[in-house]
This record gives structure tokens, sequence and C-alpha cells, in this order.
């Protein structure tokens, strides 16, 4: 269980992160939604212990150090991966620093993208940076796989693909949690959502909740964020002057 | 065997009933027997897109129904008796049959007239 | 060889090679501008005599230059080279920042002090080589004033006056 209480951080007097609260057991797929600087980046670099936070953090009761931060993987639109080395290459590094490092399921996946192997990763197209940058985070042998907008520049069909191999390979003690704009492509495979807005977290929903109320999750969303559908008939009456 | 090649998503239904219905339809269709292997969890999972937990959840479901029964956790088998069959059979065309009767009630149908519309339509 | 054990102790693809170059670089530069203490020395050791009828004299009651004096600045490069490949700390650090944020992973990894091992590690033992280079070649060199120069000549605690700087 990652578990999260009582997050505050604030950057130079500027709050990212307030109040936030957040239970994460394994076997869940997350999404996690918010608005460009809500918040969902700095979340993520909390947990990893990237920047300094007041509250707590814990994994399984304990802080997050280098004794238990390999059960959490990363990947990120920034890539994380070394530039100058091939696919091979970080395999090798992975292995030799992630004890839990899935050789088989990082091999599956270089095949499935039919990612070069000896090229180093500088050379690759950014589609394939980020199905790289995935396949590390999804091989590391992590309990926790943390995405942030992985998919940035990669067109629909292979997003697909991806989502459906993720859904095939994901064991039940994998727990990933998925920060994308996606939200109504993500939103049927996704077990739980969770809303941050401006630095809150205004929402956090399981699919099980959400069909007993008989809403779907981008309605839900809509309601939740105070979405006015009227608001761009109303824009395009102020443009363009017109009255009923 | 069980196909999940023409299964389209609605809005508005829970994933987890439709797979249910469908495989409740391809139950009463005869398309799947008694002793056909369902497909694993997993794979299903991966094939429509949908959460794991979401299937679990409608094989559960079948799972108590008695339409499915798994062994320690791994296979699943689809097991049917004449009688079973015919109670998905009846089931599935009950629910069919309310939801038309209820949009006709909405749209303000008496019964009289509603089975003579039902009449004409058989018979086109 | 020596890059194999470099790059252990580098970010993954990090370039170790214009790390030795400029380290090489350093060194050689280094000890070709501290030959020029020689030149002083010779200077020195040649006041020490009085040429008289073609024959060279000891000239009486002189001391010869300290050791100190004459090295003077002649060993600066070595600190120097010390002082810029402590540079290449930065170096190595924007390298898992530019082109990919590399930094990600290396601060994921399961170990201790993975940031010293890969940022400060390899740039702090080029400059300890770097002065203990300096270190040798100023031995050699007060070796060689001691004993090239008439004893004599030689004022007591040469080499103590080396630090008193």
């Amino acid at each position: 269980m990652l578990r999260i209480e009582n997050l505050l951080k604030t950057y130079g007097g500027k709050t990212a992160l307030k109040d936030v609260s957040l239970e994460i057991p394994r076997g869940e797929i997350i999404g996690l939604f918010g608005e460009n600087g809500a918040g969902k980046t700095t979340l993520m670099k909390c947990i990893l212990g990237f920047v300094r936070y007041s509250g707590e953090i814990t994994l399984d009761g304990d802080c997050i150090n280098t004794k238990n931060i390999a059960s959490i993987s990363y990947a990120t639109c920034e890539h994380s991966f070394f530039p100058d080395i091939s696919a091979t290459a970080h395999r090798d590094f992975y292995e030799e620093h992630f004890p839990a490092f899935n050789r088989r399921r990082f091999e599956g996946l270089m095949d499935f993208f039919d990612l070069p192997r000896h090229k180093v990763l500088r050379t690759f197209s950014t589609g394939q940076k980020n199905q790289f940058e995935v396949i590390l985070a999804l091989s590391q042998g992590a309990d926790y796989i943390l995405m942030d907008e992985p998919f940035a520049g990669n067109d629909i069909f292979n997003r697909e693909d991806f989502y459906k191999v993720l859904l095939g390979i994901l064991e039940p003690h994998e727990t990933v949690i998925l920060s994308t704009h996606l939200i109504e492509e993500v939103s049927g495979f996704i077990g739980r959502a969770i809303l941050i807005r401006k630095g809150r977290i205004i929402g956090d929903v399981t699919v099980d909740e959400l069909d007993e109320q008989q809403k779907t999750l981008v309605s839900y969303i809509k309601e939740t964020y105070d979405y006015r559908g009227d608001r761009v008939s109303k824009a395009l009456n102020d443009i363009t002057g017109e009255e009923e | 065997m069980i196909s999940f090649d023409d299964f389209i998503a609605e809005n508005g239904i829970p994933i987890y009933l439709q797979v249910v219905r469908h495989i409740k339809r391809q139950i009463a269709s005869g398309t799947v027997k008694d002793g056909d292997e369902m497909i694993s969890r997993r794979t299903l999972s991966a094939l429509l897109g949908v959460n794991p937990n979401t299937v679990q959840k409608a094989y559960a479901l079948l799972e108590a129904d008695g339409l499915i029964c798994s062994h320690s956790g791994a296979k699943s088998y689809v097991v049917l008796t004449d009688e079973r069959v015919e109670r998905v059979r009846s089931e599935l065309m009950e629910n069919e049959i309310q939801s038309v009767v209820s949009s006709l009630k909405v749209m303000g149908l008496d019964k009289e007239t509603a089975v003579k519309l039902i009449e004409r339509m058989w018979d086109q | 060889m020596i890059s194999d054990i470099i790059e252990k102790h580098s970010p993954p693809g990090y370039s170790v090679r214009s790390e030795l170059n400029t380290l090489y670089a350093g060194l050689g530069l280094s000890l070709f501008f501290s030959l020029g203490f020689f030149a002083k020395y010779f200077a020195s050791l040649n006041a020490l005599y009085d040429i008289d009828e073609g024959k060279r004299f000891l000239r009486e009651n002189v001391k010869c230059e300290d050791f100190a004096d004459i090295l003077g600045i002649y060993l600066t490069g070595f600190i120097f080279t010390a002082v810029v490949m402590l540079f290449f700390m930065l170096a190595r650090y924007l390298y898992t920042q530019t082109a990919s944020k590399s930094i990600y992973t290396l601060r994921r990894l399961p170990e201790k002090g993975i940031e010293f091992r890969y940022f400060i590690l390899m740039p702090i033992t080029y400059a300890i080589i770097s002065l203990l280079a300096g270190f040798l070649v100023l031995t050699v060199y007060f070796a060689i004033y001691m004993l090239a120069t008439p004893n004599e000549c030689i004022t007591a605690a040469q080499w103590y006056k080396i630090w008193r700087l």
C-alpha cells in the first residue's frame, strides 16, 4: 500500500500541492487527471522523493528510500533514459541495479513495438522514445508504475496498442498510475480516477462506484470540474455579438 | 466457442454487464456449448481494452449464476445443462421485451395498440 | 582499461574520453611549464660562482637562493589542472539533464551515494592525481636542488620553507 498523508508542497511561496491524502493499494489501474500545472507531475515527484515536501509518504508503512524505491518505477514525457546508450545497454544497466528486472517482459515489449536494440536512444523518433521509456518502467519489476503523460507525440493506433498490451501483461500485484489528458481514451480500462485541481484532490472514485451511480467517467469528471456545457455557446455569443 | 469479435461496447451500460450479456447471448443462441473454455481474464481484458477487474466482475457474476466454473483460479469452463440454457434464454428475452415495453410506455402507447403493432411488425 | 573503470563510476553513456584527454593535456602542460624551474635554478646556481681566468670558483660565503623562491609558480599548473578537473562534476551533472532527464533514473536507483559515485568521485580523483603529480615533481626537483647545489650554499630548513607561503 502506498499511502500519502497531508502532503504539502510549496515552490517559493506558491502552493503546488495541499492536503493531499491518498491510499493506493497494489493491483489498480489509476488515471490521474487534471489541467496542466494542477500538480500531477509534482505529486509523482514527491512520491519518488525528487523534491522536498511536508507530510508523509510511505510504502507498506516505510518511508521511501533506497531500500524500497525499486518497487516504484517512473516513465515521464521528459524521458529518463540515457541518451547516448542503446536499448540493450539500458537493459543491462537496469538488470544490474534492479534485482526484480523482468527481462522477458522487456524483450517481449521490444519485439512488440519493434524498437531497434543497438541504436543509441538519441536517434529514436519521439514516439519510439516514449515507447522505450514506458518499456523500461514496465520492466523494472516495480509494483507501482508511475507514468506521467507518457504518450505525448504518439499516434492513436500506437496508444491503443499500448493500452491493450498493458492490460494483457499487468500482474495482479502491479499498480499503474497514469497521468494523462486523454481521459476518454483511458476511461474504458482504468479502475479508479483521481482528479487534481490547483494542487488539491477534488475527486477520487472507482469505476465500480461510478457504475453504481450509473455515471460515466467523463460525465463525472465534467461534473467534478464544474464544467459548464453552456460555456462554448456563451463564448460564441460574446464573440459574435449575437443575441438570442 | 466464445467469440468477442462482434462485441461493441455501448455507452451508459457498465462494461461488465455487457460482457455478461454478450456471453449469455451466445449461450442462448447455442454458439457456446457445455465444456467450452472461457477466454482467460487477462486476454479478454486486453482484447476489449477494459480493466482486468471489470472482466473479473463479469466472470464472478457468471460463476455465481452457475454458468461457468473456474478451476483453482486458472482456466474457466462453461458448464451448461438444458435447463440452464433455457433459463438464460428466457431471461434475455424478458429483458429485451421489458426494455421495448418500457419505451413504448414512455411514448404513451396502450397495451392493445402495442400488441397490434407488434403483430404487424412480426408479419412483415 | 582505465576508461572501463572510470565508466563504471560515470553516468551511462557519458563521454569519459574527453575527461581523460583534458587530464592528460593538463598534466603534460603543467609538467612543461614546471621545466621553467630549471632555467631559474641554473641561473641561481651560476650566480654562486665567479669565473677567473677561465676557471669557475665558488664564491665565498655565498648562499644559494631558497628552493621555494626558485620554484615560485612553476608548479601551479598542477593546481590549475586540479581545479579544472573539478568542473567535470558540473559536466557530469549536466549530462543527466540535457537531451533527457536521466537524473530521474539515477535518483531512483536503489543504492546509496549514487550521486557521489557518478558525479563527484571521478573528478575528485582526477584532481587528486593532478595534485599528486605536482607533489611528485616537487620532490624530484627538491632532490635535484639538494644534490646539485653545493652543500655549504644551502641554508637550513629548505623543505620547511616550501610550505611557508
